[in-house]
């Protein structure tokens, strides 16, 4: 018998270093520090361009086009992230890049959450022909693709910001729609929900203050998936010319004006790309990381 | 003592749709309250006892007012339920609460204690004459969950932090901070330890003893209900079956499945001899009510009448009223009798 | 020890490694069984009764949970040493189980059929379909479900729960088990089916003689079933004995509670005895005997220490320092 206690000990230590090393992760679930590491440079772009910015990103330079970033071929800092085939630098653009970018995916993504987390709660909530009636719209909307959208869109207003920002709000609606009218459905079904209405409580407070609440965790997830994917829509949009107009800049636009010049010039995609993918990354780990801390049952206590 | 809660014949059926896909068939209701009559009289304890299906928690909804009768009337200290306007929903809503089985699942997951024991005074006294003032809610709170036994400390806790014993008393203490008349209570112990039921039982009696309330508790446990109530009523299959005294149907059941449920009931005396099995078969469907008694199909007690004629729930004397035809010789002579002649 | 027991458990532990600490879920736990004998292992949620079954089948939710230590004598075989295809082996065919809730245990798309006789077909037992077919009628005879014949091609939701558990039991059965485990099996069940599947049980273990544990947190299922009982707190067995003698005479103090605490039918006492405060947080559990803080008989000395488990002058086993200095007395 005592044969089977002998590594008991050694089980403990292993148990408390485990410990040990969930508190280092405990801090990073107390802040969001790899999403700020991430979001942190291009939100700074975003707000302070022009400052940060050491040339006009529109400004064309014949003489120095299609140069590689200047630390590789040794001539220092000058530019940092290469030049285009006008000779404009790559480095401002990205910078410049980061406020079209950032503008279009927040004021979309939130007006089409805003939109559709409401549409969604009534829908779930009173239920009936209201509902009928609002899903069967989810489902003709989410039928067009989202490209003949933009192209209607931008027939109508012209392209520009406005147009690409009303293009991400009616097509991404759907999604918040559809996820918060289902958890909707979950929560309107718990105990105390049923509890709050023995207390008497109106519809309007029952979903302000026990569903929404409830059903906000779904929708911030979708709200950090759907900010990536309102860049890339941006960018698509950018790509087929339906985007921000010059001089404007634009990372999808720049990685669709590099086209030409992929085989020669890698850093023309690259760059703006990069800035791409760490801005959705980011957006995607800060929504993980903001549906912990909202849930008291994942909060440390 | 006066009646608080009346029932009179109250239906509740949910109309389905059946006749598949080709068509016909057309409405066939389920059928989960099918007339149900009783009184309740005030300050004392009412039970329902009955198995799943048999419309017991259907019955809890529709006095709750979360759900409305298909059929028949609920009479709350005299007024009908059914035609309260907003101001008389108000009402009825400071008067009846109700705590329920589970306690992680009533409680919102997303509010502190503090915050869900307030509620119900953050609804029905912020407005109007007697309106309170943020710190005499908090007062009222405090009070309120020292009265159920839970430290102060509590009160910034979420429901997740607490034991289930603890967040059944969180329940007991958001409802009855308004002071009501009336508790529904549905199954309020089946989800506790037994260390811990006790604790939460003697509670309730206590409240009892101290406001004059009234209990309506529901639950398939009847040793639980024994304890509680002093009123019956067993149903099965959408109707009362039985109802009256606790202690006289604990001494005698009449019921062919009343009998049954006694049989069944574990009991932790080694030395009890089992007798003969308690029930064949299983409850039924509310969709497809047998024709006759409805329970005749797992009656160890049916006679030929009872594939026939529905029983009525009849007196049998001492304020007791059974359903079954075993129970009703002269009635059952004459609706046999009745049945023969118009065919 | 005279004769190798059919089922001995020895000094079990079973730890829960969590993030807040580790929890000593099953700790010390030695009991024997024999054929055809039946236990209730009694307890409250957390006292470790379903982790001592899942011990033994070693069914733990790994690396969260393991057994740390003592021997699992099967059939004079230590189960927690066997390599894990033996292991297989004895699950299902030598030891049967059944859990709480029979919809989890059946796969919603199987036909009931096919699911009784999967048991059979992994242990090629059958020879050819007609057979097979034979056999999982059988089962399901002995089951006692309804015109087993109609039901081979059902699936799990078109059967009620009692018939469900009935058929979990059948897939348990199959093996022909020398052991059933049933983990709170009729939770899920009214009290009328409830009373049939008990039934079930007494009269499958009538018939094959295999012994049986049922893990239950009401005492009248365990009067009504089982011959012998232990009760656990906190991990641990604190009386262990026949049935008859702990369910009528108590001698650790929970168990007395726990029998006062029920409301006995017919009598309206009007408040019920009551175990004051709340079972124990094994994260962090009481130095001395963990009852101690809720117990009326408590000393001075259970405070410091726990209580070995000793055998009575009756012949039933205890853990309590109290009941020690009265016997010497």
């Amino acid at each position: 018998m005592t044969e089977h206690h002998v590594d008991m000990p050694a089980e403990t230590l292993g148990a408390e270093a485990g410990l040990r090393r969930a508190s280092i992760f405990r801090t990073l679930e107390d802040w969001p520090i790899l999403p700020i590491i991430l979001l942190l440079p291009i939100i700074l772009f975003g707000v302070f361009g022009p400052l940060i910015s050491p040339y006009d990103p529109s400004a064309v330079n014949p003489t120095v086009a299609l140069r590689p970033p200047s630390w590789l071929t040794g001539d220092g800092l000058s530019h940092l992230f290469g030049t285009d085939y006008l000779g404009r630098d790559v480095f401002s653009r990205v910078i410049a890049g980061a406020r079209a970018s950032l503008l279009v995916s927040f004021f979309g993504v939130g007006i089409a959450g805003i939109v559709g987390i409401t549409i969604g709660l009534v829908s779930g909530y009173f239920g009936g022909w209201l509902d009928t009636v609002l899903m069967r719209l989810v489902d003709i909307q989410m039928s067009m693709p989202a490209i003949l959208l933009a192209l209607l869109i931008s027939a109508a207003l012209g392209s520009g910001l406005a147009t690409v920002i009303a293009v991400i709000s009616i097509v991404f609606w759907t999604n918040y729609a559809r996820v918060v009218r289902a958890e909707t459905l979950s929560v309107k079904s718990r105990d105390y929900v049923a509890m709050a209405r023995v207390l008497g409580c109106p519809d309007a407070r029952l979903i302000r203050k026990h569903i929404l609440p409830n059903v906000i965790d779904s929708a911030l997830v979708v709200a950090s998936l759907q900010l990536g994917a309102a860049v890339m829509l941006e960018a698509s949009l950018s790509f087929l010319g339906l985007g921000v107009q010059p001089p404007a800049v634009a990372w999808g636009k720049m990685i669709a004006e590099s086209k030409l010049y992929l085989a020669m010039a890698w850093w023309l995609p690259f760059f703006p790309g990069v800035a791409l993918v760490v801005t959705v990354l980011g957006t995607n780990m800060f929504g993980d990381w903001l549906r912990d801390k909202l849930d008291p049952r994942l909060r440390n206590t | 003592m006066g009646t608080i809660l009346e029932l009179r014949n109250v239906k509740r059926y949910f109309g389905i749709r059946s006749g598949g896909w080709m068509g016909g068939g057309g409405e066939k209701p389920l059928k989960a309250v099918d007339g149900a009559s009783f009184s309740i009289a005030s300050g004392s304890s009412f039970g329902v006892a009955g198995e799943s299906g048999s419309g017991k928690s259907t019955m809890g909804k529709l006095i709750l007012r979360l759900d409305r009768p298909t059929g028949g009337a609920i009479e709350f200290e005299g007024r009908d339920i059914g035609k309260l306007d907003a101001e008389g929903d108000a009402w009825y809503r400071t008067r009846v609460q109700a705590v329920f089985q589970d306690a992680s699942g009533s409680l919102d997951p997303r509010m502190r204690i503090s915050a869900i024991v307030a509620e119900p005074l953050e609804i029905h006294a912020r407005t109007g004459p007697n309106r309170l003032g943020k710190i005499e809610i908090r007062e009222k709170v405090e009070d309120m969950l020292a009265q159920v036994g839970l430290p102060k400390r509590v009160m910034d806790n979420y429901p997740h932090e607490l034991s289930g014993g603890q967040k059944q008393r969180v329940a007991i203490a958001r409802a009855m901070i308004l002071e009501p008349t009336m508790l529904v209570l549905d199954e309020p112990v089946s989800a506790l330890d037994v260390s811990i039921r006790a604790q939460v039982l003697n509670l309730l009696s206590d409240f009892q003893d101290r406001y004059g309330l009234t209990y309506l508790m529901i639950s398939h446990d009847l040793a639980t209900l024994g304890h509680v109530s002093s009123q019956l009523a067993v149903m099965y299959l959408g109707r009362i079956v039985e109802i009256g005294g606790t202690e006289d149907i604990y001494a005698r059941a009449l019921h062919p499945y009343t009998k049954a449920l006694f049989r069944a009931m574990p009991l932790p005396d080694p030395n009890r001899k089992k007798s003969a099995p308690s029930l064949r078969g299983e409850i039924g469907s509310a969709l497809d009510i047998p024709k006759g008694c409805r329970f005749c199909p797992r009656c160890d007690e049916a006679m030929p009448v009872c594939s026939d004629v529905d029983p009525e729930l009849v007196d049998v004397g001492a304020g007791r009223r059974v359903a079954c035809h075993l129970m009703s010789g002269p009635q059952f002579t004459k609706a046999t009798h009745q049945r023969g002649s118009s065919e | 020890m005279t004769q190798a027991s059919l089922l001995s458990v020895e000094d079990l532990r079973t730890y829960c490694y969590t993030r807040a600490g580790v929890v000593k879920a099953v700790d010390g736990v030695s009991f024997a069984l024999e054929r055809g004998d039946s236990l209730g292992l009694v307890g409250e949620s957390g006292s470790g009764k379903s982790m001592t079954c899942n011990s033994i089948l070693r069914l733990l939710p790994r690396p969260a949970a393991r057994t740390v230590g003592g021997r699992v004598l099967w059939e004079g075989r230590d189960l927690l040493t066997l390599p894990e295809r033996e292991m297989r082996r004895v699950r299902g065919r030598e030891i049967g189980m059944i859990l709480q809730d029979p919809l989890m245990s059946l796969n919603p798309v199987f036909t009931i059929g096919n699911q009784v006789g999967e048991p059979f077909r992994l242990r090629g037992a059958a020879k050819g379909r007609s057979d097979l077919r034979e056999k999982v009628l059988d089962v399901l005879r002995q089951v006692h479900i309804p015109s087993p014949e109609a039901r081979l091609s059902q699936y799990p939701f078109e059967f009620s729960g009692g018939m469900r558990q009935r058929t979990v039991a059948a897939i348990a059965l199959a093996g022909s088990p020398g052991l059933l485990i049933a983990d709170e099996p009729t939770t899920s069940l009214d009290v009328t089916i409830q009373d049939q599947f008990l039934r079930l049980l007494r009269e499958l273990q009538e018939k094959t003689g295999m012994a049986l544990i049922l893990v239950t947190h009401d005492l009248g299922i365990v009067a009504e079933t089982c011959n012998k009982v232990a009760v656990m707190y906190a991990g641990k067995i604190v009386e262990f004995g026949d049935v008859r003698q702990v369910l009528t005479s108590p001698s650790h103090p929970y168990t007395e509670a726990l029998l006062k605490a029920l409301p006995v039918p017919g009598t309206r006492q009007r408040r019920l005895y009551q175990i004051p405060g709340e079972p124990p947080n094994l994260l962090d559990p009481p130095a001395g005997c963990a009852f101690e803080p809720r117990c009326h008989r408590a000393m001075q000395a259970c405070r410091n220490a726990r209580p070995p488990i000793k055998k009575l002058s009756d012949g039933r086993q205890a853990a309590c320092l109290a009941l020690e200095a009265r016997e010497v007395r």
